[in-house]
């Protein structure tokens, strides 16, 4: 079921007005859990078993620390959560990858290992919710978390309907306390959600749901295509990946708002960032953030020397792209950011001006996402190739016409950063918004793209 | 939105409203909603899908030159051929007249219905005799159809409406019910919400469009299949493969018409029959004659002769019966399992016009056949 869709607003509607008509905060999560695991299994019923089983794992793991102060047993534990999260994530998500690579290296070498690609299928959102208990078994084990006592309200926190499937990542320090309130609907300011929702949606069915019909073609054979198509359908693919994920983010997080809960911000108008780490800094930020603490600064953080700092950027990028997907695409695509973080080290970027500063950060960004797109390394290579003058063996074009929604694009994001719609939404007269909002709905749904696409960070 | 705009924190105005304040600016926002999206639906030209649109471009660019139009599915497109009609017609009523074929594939009994309502909506001036495939009012999403514009597009209010009360009055399973009711809906809020259907904005002039709409004009809509096209192609290849496959359904079929037994059990638990009626009232108070065509297909399907029968369908044509109509059910004729080639369709048409004849011959008086036997049934 995706937020764009017709029967998820029917979804939502019965959510919302029976969460806020049960007068008890038990029955109201009781409620969510619900519906979240309804919402799950409205994907594939069966898949539901390893978010139980995860949930299962990370509140005995949690509990069983605070029980004890024996470090030997405490660590035991630790591993327990790592191998059984860690486990399912990488069997159903990297059994593959690593067996098909594995067979294909030994054979090279002339051994041959007898390694067999499995029919899996992947389980959605099985990388975010997998990251969300980790964080709260890392930081129970760190004594930065007490232990939730509560089954109900630790399987909500892992199955969260709003963003169960494609983040924000949420962390148990964030969400859990948020569960002790009651909350009242008198005190929810619905409009802000509402306009949220209807960006967020936008930036999906209207958005990026029409770039993948211009950009799918490229990307399947960017032999065929000239220089000029080949760098607009980069910049339109990262429109698309943005719009795609943000919009959903978007989504998410007006949702659980219109329920009473705060989810944490995914995107900061990062073609705004005037440096890669900048970038990073606004690109799916609960993402980075994870990385950054449970993995970046426990590796010693900045405070190593060059060598090791470059080391440490680059295998954190590396694991940040094979978060992203089981393949060689993401694993460069992950070290080629990481190269670039580390040489924003050593080169002062911060000191352009910020003009150019902007334009690096596109030029760098768009080129990572043909790696991150295209199907196979030999594809990226042929796709970056074509953007060199001259490296196009291509003649087919694209409508050029296309480069007007790029400016467009990029104006609407510079005023939104600078004048955000808050303020007027929040101030105008209940009649006026009610109007508005319903003149500018009945506006958008004629532009939303004829079939539902799925959101690109569902197969996360 | 990102980060500029943080989630709800209560403004100021919000904790002081009720709930049925609140109530009230959701409906002032639906309000607004649904006159806006009327407005823009005003703005928007009409949908072109080259299997359905162009068809009825076609007939609507010369709609007062017919005399007689059928409706239908591909077996009506497929299987009619107007200049064949014309000349029988012709020659029975000792006028010249003339016919549309207005059979469009994969069209079933409610949107034929609702095409129907755009034809005498047209005012053709010289439409005397409406030919129906007979229509199977069965409620059903057929799963090639399912969220394409044409299909939303026929979902106005009173197409849902009366699918609706179809699904409500079959004995189908509640889930089934339900699950029927919820895609139904959903079609009629897409249509009503003009759900991605920015391009009808557009009213650009498409010379491809145009000879399209010519080639439908042409032909007077028939469109025979064509071995040519893949598609084509790949539907003789494999009616080939099984003409022994065919046969046997024929000769089933055959003992079936022997046995009187053509109608599929349970179909008139399932059968709407109250829109039959209506839309043979319909057609009848624009002053033009219903006709209800049994097409030769290989399935059993409602009961058309109980129907026929007792008086719910005044002229039927039915032409299921292998015994009484064995060249329509030879391999020979047939382009494939359903569907006739050219010289089946001429036989068929033939075989129609025949039946059509007496009919034609008697000179219809509008206003009398507004008030005629069976108005108002």
């Amino acid at each position: 079921m995706l937020f764009t869709e017709f029967r998820f607003l029917g979804f939502f509607l019965l959510v919302f007005a029976v969460h806020w008509l049960l007068p008890w905060n038990r029955a109201r999560k009781l409620w969510l859990l619900a519906a979240s695991y309804s919402f799950y299994a409205a994907w594939d019923w069966r898949f539901l078993s390893l978010i139980v089983a995860s949930t299962l794992i990370d509140y005995s793991v949690g509990r069983g620390l605070e029980l004890t102060d024996d470090r030997t047993r405490r660590r035991g534990l630790l591993v327990v959560s790592l191998v059984g999260n860690l486990g399912i994530l990488g069997f159903f998500k990297y059994y593959n990858f690593f067996a098909v690579s594995a067979a294909e290296f030994t054979s090279w070498l002339g051994l041959g290992l007898p390694l067999q690609a499995l029919e899996i299928v992947l389980p959605m959102g099985i990388s975010f919710y997998t990251f969300q208990t980790l964080s709260y078994t890392v930081d129970v084990y760190r004594g930065r978390l007490g232990a939730t006592h509560s089954l109900p309200d630790f399987a909500l926190f892992v199955s969260f309907f709003p963003q169960l499937v494609a983040g924000p990542i949420v962390r148990a320090t964030e969400f859990l306390p948020q569960l002790t309130d009651t909350r009242h609907l008198a005190d929810i300011a619905l409009r802000v959600p509402l306009v949220r929702f209807l960006m967020g949606y936008v930036k999906k069915a209207c958005l990026a749901d029409n770039i993948a019909a211009v950009v799918d073609p490229v990307f399947a054979e960017p032999a065929a295509f000239d220089t000029v198509s080949l760098w607009l359908a980069s910049f339109l693919y990262s429109l698309q990946i943005y719009c795609d994920f943000s919009g959903y983010s978007d989504m998410a997080i007006a949702c659980a708002a219109l329920l009473g809960y705060h989810l944490p911000e995914n995107f900061g108008f990062p073609y705004l960032a005037t440096t890669v780490q900048d970038y990073w800094r606004r690109w799916h930020i609960t993402l980075t953030t994870w990385f950054r603490d449970y993995l970046y600064i426990p590796m010693g953080g900045n405070r190593v020397g060059p060598v090791r700092l470059t080391i440490n950027l680059c295998t954190v990028f590396l694991l940040c792209g094979l978060w992203h997907g089981a393949a060689w695409t993401f694993v460069v695509w992950g070290v080629y950011h990481g190269f670039f973080l580390s040489l924003e080290r050593f080169v002062p970027m911060r000191r352009l001006p910020s003009w150019l500063g902007h334009v690096y950060v596109v030029l760098v960004v768009s080129c990572g996402f043909v790696i991150f797109r295209s199907s196979g390394l030999a594809e990226a290579g042929v796709f970056l190739r074509g953007l060199v003058p001259g490296g196009a063996t291509g003649a087919y074009a694209i409508w050029n016409g296309w480069w007007l929604l790029l400016v467009a694009f990029g104006l609407v994001h510079a005023a939104l950063a600078r004048w955000p719609v808050e303020n007027p939404v929040r101030n105008s007269p209940g009649w006026a918004f009610a109007v508005v909002y319903g003149v500018v709905v009945a506006l958008v749904l004629p532009w939303a793209a004829n079939q539902y696409e799925p959101f690109i960070y569902f197969q996360f | 939105m990102d980060r500029a705009l943080p989630n709800s924190t209560p403004c100021s105005g919000d904790v002081r409203r009720n709930g049925l304040y609140r109530l009230a600016l959701v409906l002032v926002g639906v309000a607004a909603f649904v006159a806006a999206s009327s407005l823009l639906r005003g703005l928007q030209g009409p949908l072109k899908a080259p299997t359905l649109r162009a068809q009825v471009e076609a007939f609507l660019a010369a709609k007062d030159e017919f005399d007689v139009v059928f409706v239908g599915s591909s077996r009506i497109q497929r299987g009619i051929v107007p200049r064949v009609i014309d000349a029988r017609l012709s020659q029975a009523a000792g006028t010249p007249l003339r016919s549309f074929n207005l059979g469009i594939a994969g069209m079933r009994g409610f949107e034929a219905d609702w095409l129907i309502r755009r034809v005498l909506e047209s005012e053709p001036a010289r439409l005397r005799h409406l030919v129906v495939e007979a229509p199977h009012f069965q409620p059903e999403v057929v799963p090639q159809h399912d969220f394409t514009a044409r299909y939303v597009d026929w979902h106005d209010a009173r197409a849902t409406w009366l699918v609706l009360r179809a699904i409500w009055r079959s004995s189908v399973s509640l889930p089934t019910k339900l699950e029927l009711t919820w895609r139904n809906l959903r079609f009629f809020a897409m249509r009503s919400a003009n759900y991605a259907t920015s391009e009808r904005f557009f009213r650009v002039e498409d010379p491809a469009w145009d000879r399209i709409v010519a080639g439908w004009g042409s032909l007077q809509g028939y469109q025979p299949l064509d071995e040519k096209t893949p598609q084509g192609a790949r539907r003789r290849k494999r009616f080939l493969r099984n003409v022994e496959g065919f046969e046997a359904n024929v000769e089933a079929i055959r003992l079936l018409a022997e046995a009187g037994r053509l109608a599929a059990p349970g179909s008139r638990l399932v059968y709407d029959q109250e829109s039959l009626v209506e839309q043979a009232d319909a057609i009848r108070a624009a002053g033009i004659t219903p006709v209800y065509l049994a097409t030769p297909a290989l399935v059993r399907g409602p009961d058309f002769s109980t129907l026929h029968r007792e008086g719910v369908i005044e002229h039927l044509i039915d032409l299921r019966d292998p015994n009484t109509d064995p060249e329509l059910f030879s391999k020979r004729n047939r382009f494939d399992r359903e569907h006739m080639n050219e010289r089946g369709a001429r036989i068929l048409s033939a075989r129609i016009a025949d039946d059509l004849a007496p009919l034609v011959a008697k000179p219809v008086d509008r206003a009398e056949a507004a008030d005629g036997p069976g108005a108002g049934r």
